[in-house]
C-alpha cells in the first residue's frame, strides 16, 4: 500500500523560497533605503535646531551688538573691530565645532580675548562636521532707509556626514539672518 | 478516497502558498508604510529648514523694520497721523494703518529686499531668491489713557489726548515657495514729556517755613551785595548773589523806544511765561509770604526797580506822593525865606531804566531830581532782601504770575526840594538813614536838616535847624529814613499788605495805567473779566482781602485760552484742578497710567550695581576717557525701582549719571526711593532759547545733591521732588561740590528756605537749599514745559512700551 505523501516537496519549498525571495528582496532594498533617508532627515532637522539655537541667540543680542563691539574694542584697545571680527574669530569657530560632551555657553572672542557674552550651544553630534558662522558685511549703497547703519549677513551652516548613507561628501544646512549694527 | 486526499493535500499547498504570500504582502505593506513615512517625514524636514530659513528672514525683516521705526517712529508716526497727538481716541477711532500713509514701510521692504538678492546661499534655480512680499504697520486698540474726569484725576492732572494702544508690525517673506509672517504686537503708549502740574511753574515751593523765610541778602542802598550782612537765620553766612528766576526764553530791554505794551500782548505774555508757586508759610501753612524787594542799580542784584515806566508822558501818574504832616515836620511858614515840599516814592526792582544809572536819585523819582554825587551806596536798608529774584534782572526782565499768599515789602524813599524865596536858589536831596544815637548828636551840635539828607543840590540857606524842623524829635525824623515796608505778619492768611502781583501788574502794564498801590488795584477790575485772561480764578483774586493775591488752593490750569474753564464742563481744556500745595509726584498724573519703563534695581546687591544697571539701561555711552559722556538713548517715562532698604541719606544716593549727560532723547526719570546725586552738567541742544528735548527728574521720596566739580552746575532739566519729609535742593554733606546752579527747566521742591530758627527745622541736619547755596543761582524756564502753550503738542511723544509684546510666526497665505 502506498504510503500517502502530506507534506512538501523540494520544489514546492524552493518555489515558496523563490517567491519569498522575489518579495523580500526589493523590501529590504526598500527598507534599507528609508532608513538612509530616515537617518538623513534625523540630521536635516537636528542641523535645522542647531542653526535656530543659533539665530535666535543671536536675534536675542541684536539690541544690543553695539555694546558688544564696543565692548571688544575696549578690550582689544583696536577700534575697528566689527561684529565680523567677533563672529568670524577662529577661536570662536574652533569652540563652535567642538564635539562638547554637554550643552555649554561658549563666550564670543576676539584675537583671543574673551567677551562677556555668551552663547549657548548644544553638543554637537559626531556626525556632524561644521557648525560656523559667518558675518559678512550687506550692500546698502542702493538702499533708501537701511543705509546708515551697518548691516551683517549672518550665515550659519552646519554639515554633517551621514556614513551610512554611503555617501561620502558631507550635506549641509544653511540658514541666514539680516542684523543690524550701530 | 484517493482524489479526496489528493484534493486535502493540493488545499494545504494552496494555504501554505497564501501564507508565504500573505507574509511577503504584509511586510510589503509594513516595508512601504515606513519607507512612506520616512519620505514624509523626509520632506517635513526640508520644509522645516525651509520654513525656519523662510522665518528667520521673516523676523529679521521685521527687526529691521522696528528698528528703523523705534529709531526715527517720532517723526515717522507723526508724520503719518499727526491726529494721534492732538486728538482724543475718540477722535480718531479704534486702528491706523500706518503704512497706508506713510512710505517708510514701503521703502524699508525695498532695501530689505535688495539685502535679500544678495543672499547667493540661498537662491534656489527655480524659486530665485527669498522675496519680501510686506512690511505694515498698524495701530490697534486706541484708548485714552486717562478717561476719568473727577476731581482727583484733574488734580492729580490730565492729558486728554494722551492714549494707549497696540502697535503691530507684520513682514512677510517667501522663500522656496513657502511664505512666512512674522508679525510683532507691542503695546505703545502717547504721553507728554511734561512731568505734570507744577511744570507750569518755573519755581514750584510747596511750603514756606515762616513769612520771612526768602529774605537774607544784605544789599546796600546802591544794589551791591553788602558782603558784611550775615543773616541770622543763616547761620550768620553772607549771601553773595540771588537765585534769579527768568520765566521766559524771550526777555525785553524795558526802554523809552519801545511800544506800549497791548492787552493782547500781555494775555501772551502771561500764557507763554512759566508762573511761580510759593507755598504759604508757617508749620500750619496758614499764613502769608513775604517778599521784600531791594532797591538798587547792581546788575548783579537785579538793577533798579521803578513801579511805573520813567517817562515824562506819565509823569501824573509817577509823581510822588506828597506829605503834609505838621505833627512831625515844621511847616515851611515856621522858616523864613523858604519855600519847601516833602515828598516819598515806592522802590524796588524791576524795570530797567535806559539812561538812568541812578535809580532812585535820578531823573523822574522827584521831578527835576538830579543825580547827586554825594549819594552814598554803602547805606543800607534796615533789613535783608530777598535771595530769591522772581522776576529776572535789570537786563534781562521777566515778568509773571505768582501763585500764593505773597505779599511784597519794597524801599520808600523820601525826599525834599525847596528853594530860597529871596534869591530863588533851589536845593534837592533825599533823606539819610541813621541811628538815634547819630540823631541825638547832631542835634546836640545845632546841625541844620541838609545834615540829616544824603544828597543835596544845593546848600539851604538860611539853615534850618535840624531840632525845630523834626517836631518829635528821632520819631519824627525815623518817619522820612529809607525803609521796606513790610505787610505786617499775621497768623492767619493775609487780611492786609500788598500783593506781588498787583505791584508787577502782570495784566496791564501800560505806561499810562500805573497801579496805584493806594487804590483798587487794576489787576482786580471788573472790566477784566469779560477780556478771558488766561488766569484762573480772576474772581477770588478780586474778592481776595488783599486784592491781587492768587489762590492756590482751588485752582486751574488749562490748555486753552478759550473761556472754557468750568473743569465739570469742559474737563478736555483741563489740565489740573486742585490743590497746588497738595501735591506730591506719587498722586501726580506721573503715576496714573502714565509710566513706559519699569526699571528693577531691587536684585542689585550694592550701590555701585545699581549705578551700572541704571545708566546701561538709560544711556548710551559715548567715547572713552575723559570726554567720555553719556547721551540718553531712549523716550520714556522711567521708573527706577530702587534697592529694598535705601533711604534719603547722601550715603544712599544714587547719581542720575556717572559722566556728563547729553539729552538726545526726552526722559522722565523717577526714582521710587532714595536721593539723587547731580554730579555733572546735563545738557542738551538749545533752541529758542531753551532745551529742545524735555528731561525731567523726579524724586518720590528724597532730595537733590549737587556735586562735582565746578563753581556752577548746569542742569537742562526739570527738578521735582514733592514729599512732605524731603525734597530739597543741597549740596553734599562732605565739603566740596558747585556754589551755584543754572537750571534750564524748572524747579519744584517741598521747599527752599530758611527757618527762623534754624533748630525748628525738622530736616535741620540737611539744611536747605538757601542754606547750602549762599551764591545763588539761575532757574530759566523752558516754555516747551507750559501745557497752556502751543509747543505743549510736541511733548507728546510715541513710547513702545517695555512690556513684554507677542511675537508670532505664520504661514502668510498666498
Amino acid at each position: 500500500m502506498k504510503k500517502l505523501r502530506f507534506g512538501l516537496s523540494m520544489v514546492e519549498i524552493m518555489v515558496a523560497v523563490f517567491i519569498i525571495g522575489l518579495a523580500v528582496g526589493p523590501l529590504i532594498g526598500v527598507l534599507s533605503s528609508s532608513n538612509k533617508m530616515s537617518n538623513a532627515s534625523i540630521y536635516e532637522e537636528t542641523a535645522v535646531h542647531y542653526a535656530r539655537e543659533i539665530s535666535d541667540q543671536l536675534l536675542r543680542l541684536a539690541p544690543n551688538l553695539n555694546d558688544i563691539v564696543g565692548d571688544a574694542q575696549s578690550l582689544t584697545g583696536d577700534s575697528s573691530l566689527n561684529l565680523a571680527s567677533i563672529l568670524n574669530d577662529n577661536g570662536f569657530r574652533s569652540k563652535l565645532e567642538d564635539h562638547l560632551p554637554a550643552a555649554e555657553a561658549i563666550p564670543l572672542q576676539v584675537n583671543g580675548n574673551e567677551l562677556p557674552v555668551r552663547l549657548l550651544i548644544s553638543p554637537l553630534d559626531p556626525a556632524f562636521t561644521k557648525r560656523r558662522i559667518t558675518a559678512t558685511a550687506l550692500d546698502t549703497s542702493s538702499n533708501t532707509l537701511l543705509k546708515v547703519d551697518r548691516f551683517w549677513k549672518v550665515k550659519i551652516e552646519l554639515a554633517w556626514v551621514d556614513k551610512n548613507s554611503g555617501r561620502d561628501s558631507p550635506r549641509k544646512v544653511v540658514m541666514t539672518v539680516l542684523l543690524k549694527e550701530g | 478516497m484517493g482524489r479526496l486526499k489528493t484534493g486535502k493535500s493540493l488545499t494545504k499547498r494552496g494555504f501554505l502558498l497564501g501564507v508565504v504570500l500573505l507574509v511577503c504582502l504584509l511586510m510589503a505593506v509594513f516595508i512601504f508604510s515606513f519607507n512612506s513615512i520616512v519620505r514624509q517625514r523626509n520632506i517635513q524636514a526640508h520644509h522645516l529648514m525651509i520654513s525656519e530659513t523662510a522665518n528667520y528672514l521673516a523676523i529679521s525683516g521685521l527687526r529691521l523694520l522696528s528698528d528703523k521705526l523705534g529709531s526715527s517712529y517720532e517723526a515717522t508716526i507723526k508724520a503719518s497721523c499727526p491726529e494721534l497727538f492732538n486728538q482724543t481716541a475718540e477722535a480718531i477711532g479704534s486702528s491706523i494703518d500706518i503704512s497706508s500713509s506713510n512710505p517708510i514701510c514701503d521703502t524699508v521692504r525695498a532695501d530689505f529686499q535688495n539685502f535679500l538678492d544678495s543672499l547667493d546661499e540661498l537662491h534656489d534655480p527655480a524659486s530665485g531668491y527669498p522675496i519680501c512680499h510686506s512690511m505694515d504697520v498698524r495701530l490697534e486698540d486706541i484708548n485714552r489713557l486717562t478717561p476719568d474726569t473727577t476731581a482727583a484725576q484733574l488734580q492729580a492732572g490730565r492729558d486728554p489726548i494722551e492714549k494707549c494702544g497696540q502697535i503691530v508690525v507684520r513682514c512677510s517673506v517667501e522663500y522656496r515657495g513657502l511664505k512666512r509672517q512674522a508679525t510683532l504686537s507691542r503695546q505703545f503708549r502717547i504721553v507728554s514729556m511734561v512731568p505734570g502740574a507744577v511744570s507750569r511753574f518755573t519755581l514750584f515751593v510747596k511750603k514756606t517755613p515762616y513769612p520771612d523765610s526768602y529774605n537774607s541778602m544784605g544789599i546796600k542802598f546802591d544794589g551791591a551785595v553788602d558782603t558784611a550782612y550775615q543773616h541770622p537765620p543763616a547761620q550768620n553766612k553772607t549771601y553773595q548773589a540771588p537765585l534769579l528766576v527768568f520765566n521766559g526764553t524771550d526777555t525785553v530791554t524795558i526802554n523809552n523806544d519801545i511800544a506800549e505794551r497791548t492787552d493782547i500782548d500781555d494775555k501772551k505774555h502771561l500764557r507763554s511765561r512759566g508762573w511761580i508757586f510759593l507755598g504759604p508759610a508757617g508749620s500750619a501753612a496758614d499764613e502769608a509770604v513775604f517778599i521784600k524787594i531791594p532797591s538798587g542799580f547792581n546788575s548783579l542784584t537785579g538793577g533798579h526797580f521803578m513801579l511805573g515806566w520813567p517817562s515824562l508822558s506819565a509823569m501824573p501818574v509817577l509823581a510822588p506822593e506828597t506829605i503834609d504832616d505838621p505833627t512831625n515836620f515844621a511847616p515851611d511858614s515856621d522858616f523864613s525865606e523858604h519855600e519847601y515840599d516833602l515828598g516819598a516814592k515806592f522802590q524796588g526792582f524791576y524795570t530797567w531804566e535806559d539812561g538812568n544809572p541812578y535809580g532812585a536819585g535820578g531823573q523822574n523819582m522827584w521831578p527835576g531830581l538830579a543825580a547827586g554825587s554825594t549819594f552814598v551806596p554803602a547805606d543800607h536798608l534796615r533789613s535783608a532782601s530777598t535771595w530769591l529774584y522772581p522776576f529776572g534782572n535789570r537786563s534781562r526782565s521777566s515778568r509773571t504770575l505768582v501763585f500764593g499768599p505773597v505779599l511784597a515789602g519794597f524801599l520808600k524813599v523820601y525826599f525834599y526840594r525847596g528853594k530860597n524865596t529871596v534869591t530863588g536858589a533851589t536845593y534837592k536831596g533825599m533823606w539819610d538813614g541813621m541811628s538815634e544815637s547819630l540823631y541825638d548828636s547832631k542835634i546836640a551840635a545845632n546841625h541844620g536838616i541838609e545834615s540829616f539828607a544824603a544828597i543835596f543840590d544845593a546848600p539851604i540857606n538860611p539853615p534850618i535847624p535840624g531840632a525845630d524842623f523834626f517836631k518829635n524829635g528821632y520819631n519824627s525824623f525815623s518817619k522820612l529814613m529809607p525803609y521796606n515796608s513790610l505787610p505786617d505778619p499775621s497768623a492767619t492768611l493775609p487780611s492786609n499788605g500788598i500783593a506781588l502781583n498787583l505791584i508787577f501788574d502782570f495784566m496791564k502794564y501800560k505806561r499810562a495805567a500805573y497801579p496805584q498801590l493806594l487804590s483798587a488795584p487794576s489787576i482786580c477790575a471788573l472790566s477784566y473779566d469779560a477780556e478771558r485772561f488766561l488766569v484762573p480764578q480772576s474772581d477770588e483774586m478780586r474778592t481776595c482781602p488783599v486784592k491781587g493775591i492768587h489762590p492756590y488752593d482751588e485752582t486751574g490750569i488749562y490748555f486753552e485760552e478759550n473761556g472754557q474753564y468750568d473743569p465739570n464742563a469742559y474737563p478736555d481744556n483741563c489740565y489740573f484742578y486742585g490743590d497746588l500745595s497738595s501735591l506730591t509726584v506719587f498722586n501726580s498724573n506721573l503715576f496714573s497710567n502714565r509710566i513706559t519703563h519699569k526699571i528693577d534695581l531691587k536684585s542689585c546687591a550694592s550701590l555701585a550695581e545699581e549705578q551700572d544697571a541704571l545708566e546701561k539701561f538709560l544711556y548710551k555711552k559715548i567715547g572713552n576717557g575723559p570726554g567720555a559722556r553719556n547721551e540718553t538713548d531712549k523716550t520714556g517715562i522711567f521708573l527706577i525701582k530702587r534697592r529694598i532698604g535705601v533711604t534719603d541719606s547722601y550715603a544712599d544716593a544714587l547719581k542720575i549719571s556717572s559722566l556728563p549727560l547729553t539729552v538726545m532723547q526726552p526722559q522722565i526719570v523717577i526714582f521710587d526711593r532714595g536721593s539723587m546725586i547731580i554730579e555733572h552738567d546735563i545738557t542738551a541742544n538749545m533752541v529758542d532759547g531753551a532745551p529742545e528735548k524735555l528731561f525731567s527728574l523726579a524724586l518720590l521720596n528724597g532730595n537733590f545733591y549737587l556735586h562735582g566739580s565746578g563753581f556752577t552746575r548746569k542742569i537742562h532739566a526739570y527738578l521735582i521732588s514733592l514729599n512732605p519729609n524731603s525734597g530739597r535742593l543741597l549740596k553734599p554733606p562732605t565739603p566740596g561740590g558747585p556754589q551755584s546752579f543754572e537750571i534750564h527747566g524748572g524747579l519744584a521742591l517741598t521747599e527752599i528756605g530758611l527757618y527762623e530758627d534754624p533748630m525748628t527745622d525738622p530736616k535741620n541736619y540737611l539744611g536747605s537749599t538757601m542754606l547750602h547755596f549762599t551764591n545763588g543761582g539761575e532757574i530759566n524756564y523752558n516754555p516747551r514745559f507750559n501745557p497752556s502753550s502751543p509747543a505743549y503738542l510736541n511733548s507728546r511723544v510715541f513710547v513702545i512700551e517695555d512690556t513684554a509684546g507677542k511675537f508670532s510666526i505664520e504661514g502668510a497665505g498666498s
